[in-house]
């Protein structure tokens, strides 16, 4: 049975957790066109070897980032998400522009 | 149901636990109280009280309870004198009872089972506003949650065979909180002896409820478990000092 | 039966024969190159020699031949997909595959058993229907059959009333069926190598190179290649060599997990599977019950087998045949699959000229082994797209033009 560490609750069995996706830069919604925001939803790095991703803790619905290496299944470390981003993130809202572009 | 009962307003209607079919086929002895209608016991207290003593399951779903949440939530409890835990998951015990549940970070959970039940919770939700209390959002416990509790010697021991948590009395010690899966419900398991009795509150979604009950007799069954009463339960608090 | 193996069986003596060619020097220059010598590296290069006359192929391989996902699949061959684009696709694969032994002369030990789909739920009835009548209007044999029929087709299936999710009917797909996964790879590798393709082993491409665009050559442990062409077919990897090319996929690598217990009597059939309690179940030739379904809960290139995994696949699969209780497990293993978001492959065109895609063949690979070497093949002699595989194409994701197929993939994710 495979453990996590969940930075809240500390060690658990891995049936507790939600795998939440990779770790990367929001994409500035005003600066993109269609081709980004396929990227941004469809393509991943998903790379072999050391990885930064999300994990929840299911029964207190608690998101921390783990780092984990995706070929020997190691995890490395698991920490909370505001040691990562550490200032907020904010997007310029833009009322006009074509979408498409 | 009577035709009396048909005749009568809803709100006239005493509260109903959503364990209440249960309750009716393990002839319990109801009894209604301002919560509503609630078992008071299952035999006389005296074989209520060795069963609470040796591995009772109580339905606590009508007792009082609210959450929360948010930045500013500590600022707030602290603000009307509640005493505060002091770190996630850690439960610290008011003078008149009142449980106050630490979750998360800045996430709070209060637990009233006491016969006197204190106003504090009412006066809390009703203090509570956007505008008075900065950062601070009120989480639905009553309506989203039941609750029950597993008390006796035996308890760690059935818990322990449906939660991967180790709940080993010396691990698992009074007023610490996991929370976890009971075979993929999340659960929030607080330890608060009453007395000498060892005891475990289980907080999980009240849709789930009966299912949670029917599981949890099933498991008690191999070490003599049985329902309990809510007096028989609240008479071992009587016990504490 | 074809007129050699007659004269074969009359013969009084069967010597063993050699399969392939000893392997030879790396040449600096090859026509194409495909990465990979699973089953569809080694199809397409069969049907590159044998269709389209290009023989200076290099394929080449880190591993074995055939050793990767072709090694480690369940070998279940269907075609009742609920797309238009699907099941055209896998339709043309099940009829190339009805041939293959006879156009090798080499037994593929294909077996037309069936296939028989369980709902168990008003959802999956609607579903049903609609696969049925797009698969009928394509020329597919599938039908929604009744609890009555299910019985007659699998009688020893828990078919009672009181489990947890009783069976309410079934999806019947008469093309179902199942083939040995090494013979099949080995026949298209046999039949390449004998037309002249080189078989490269624990040949490992680290890097390709590109110049102004366009593929120019592939760099290997073994030396650096020139080259006109290059096809990856290296489903599992897909993203780490399409990273070497500089592609960025819309992929993420999941292991799917499957186990065998020891062998039984022959007692089942037709291949069952509940997309509803996450199983599929087939007993092989050898009497096996090859027990499949499962996929771990997050991403991993690595194929472990886990405890988690057993467990959930024997719950479901007593759920549907009890009789198995008793059960030895001889082997569990994984295999690492390329899911993509609309459980459809990714082929053809990339962003770099002559550099070919076949990937994201998540958990529905094996069944397209012929149909995607020969598209593959047309498209690497012609340059053109060939039609079956047009919806296919990377480009899909950037027009939001997906081919949902996740309902009808028997796996659960």
């Amino acid at each position: 049975m495979k453990l996590l560490r969940c930075p809240l609750n500390g060690l658990r069995n891995i049936a507790e957790f939600l795998y939440g996706g990779e770790v990367h830069p929001l994409t500035d919604p005003s600066h993109h066109g269609a081709r980004a925001w396929a990227e941004q939803v469809f393509f991943d790095d998903n790379a072999a070897g050391l990885v930064l991703e999300w994990w929840c803790h299911r029964p207190t619905s608690y998101w921390f980032i783990a780092e984990r290496n995706t070929v020997t299944d190691q995890v490395l470390r698991t920490f909370a998400s505001s040691e990562y981003y550490v200032e907020s993130v904010t997007f310029k809202r833009v009322s006009s522009g074509d979408p498409n572009a | 149901m009577t035709t009396t009962d048909l005749m009568r307003l809803p709100q006239a209607l005493a509260r109903q636990s959503p364990l209440h079919r249960q309750h009716l086929s393990c002839r319990a002895s109801l009894a209604e109280s301002a919560l509503g209608l609630m078992p008071a016991r299952y035999g006389d207290l005296a074989t209520d009280t060795a069963q609470a003593d040796q591995l009772g399951l109580v339905d606590l779903c009508l007792t009082p309870r609210a959450g929360f949440k948010g930045p500013g939530a500590a600022h707030f409890l602290q603000q009307h004198s509640v005493a505060l835990p002091g770190s996630p998951n850690r439960t610290q015990q008011q003078d008149n009872g009142l449980l106050v549940n630490q979750l998360s970070f800045d996430e709070y959970l209060l637990l009233d089972t006491t016969a006197t039940a204190s106003a504090m919770i009412t006066t809390l939700c009703n203090a509570w506003s956007l505008d008075n209390a900065p950062d601070c959002y009120q989480v639905p416990r009553q309506d989203s949650h039941g609750c029950l509790a597993v008390t006796g010697q035996a308890a760690w021991r059935m818990l322990s065979s449906l939660i991967s948590v180790d709940l080993r009395p010396h691990r698992f010690t009074d007023f610490q909180i996991a929370q976890t899966l009971l075979n993929d419900l999340s659960v929030i398991v607080i330890r608060c002896d009453q007395g000498k009795v060892p005891n475990y509150y289980l907080l999980a979604d009240i849709t789930s409820m009966e299912w949670l009950w029917i599981v949890l007799l099933d498991a008690m069954s191999d070490a003599g478990g049985g329902p309990i009463g809510l007096t028989t339960f609240q008479a071992l608090q009587g016990s504490i000092d | 039966m074809p007129f050699g193996l007659l004269k074969y069986g009359l013969r009084k003596q069967h010597p063993g024969q050699h399969h392939f060619t000893p392997t030879k020097p790396l040449k600096s220059h090859y026509d194409v190159v495909i990465i990979g010598a699973g089953g569809h590296g080694c199809s397409i290069a069969y049907y590159l020699a044998k269709q389209h006359g290009i023989t200076d192929i290099a394929l080449i391989d880190k591993a074995y031949l055939g050793g990767g996902n072709t090694a480690r699949n369940t070998a279940v061959i269907r075609s009742n997909y609920l797309t238009e684009s699907g099941v055209n696709f896998y339709r043309d694969s099940v009829e190339l595959y009805q041939g293959l032994s006879n156009e090798f002369g080499y037994n593929i030990m294909m077996e037309n058993r069936g296939q028989l789909t369980l709902a168990h739920s008003d959802a999956a009835i609607r579903s049903f229907r609609w696969r049925a009548e797009v698969n009928q209007h394509l020329g597919v044999r599938s039908e929604l059959v009744d609890r009555q029929t299910i019985r007659e087709l699998v009688p020893n299936l828990n078919l009672s009333e009181d489990s947890r999710f009783p069976i309410l009917a079934g999806l019947w797909h008469a093309d179902g069926a199942t083939a040995r996964h090494d013979a099949v790879v080995w026949g298209y590798a046999r039949g390449a190598c004998q037309r002249g393709v080189e078989l490269h082993q624990l040949t490992e491409a680290q890097g390709i190179e590109i110049d102004a665009g366009r593929v120019v050559g592939v760099r290997t442990n073994r030396g650096k290649i020139a080259c006109g062409a290059v096809v990856q077919a290296v489903a599992g990897a897909s993203s780490v060599v399409g990273k070497l090319a500089g592609i960025k996929l819309p992929i993420h690598s999941f292991p799917l997990q499957a186990m065998v217990t020891q062998p039984y009597k022959p007692v089942l059939t037709p291949h069952v599977s509940s997309p509803h309690v996450h199983v599929y179940v087939h007993q092989t030739s050898r009497g096996e019950f090859v027990i499949g379904g499962g996929s771990d809960p997050y991403p991993l290139y690595h194929t472990r087998a886990t405890l988690d995994q057993r467990e959930i696949l024997s719950a479901a699969t007593l759920e549907l045949f009890p009789f198995l209780a008793q059960a030895k497990v001889l082997r569990q293993w994984a295999g690492t699959t390329d899911m993509t978001p609309d459980y459809s492959p990714i082929m053809g065109l990339s962003p770099v000229e002559n550099y070919y895609l076949d990937a994201g063949w998540g958990t529905w690979g094996f069944k397209a082994t012929p149909i995607s070497g020969k598209t593959m093949a047309e498209l690497v002699a012609t340059g053109k797209v060939p039609a079956l595989i047009q919806p296919f194409e990377l480009e899909r994701f950037y027009r939001f033009q997906q081919v949902n197929e996740a309902g009808a993939t028997a796996a659960s994710h």
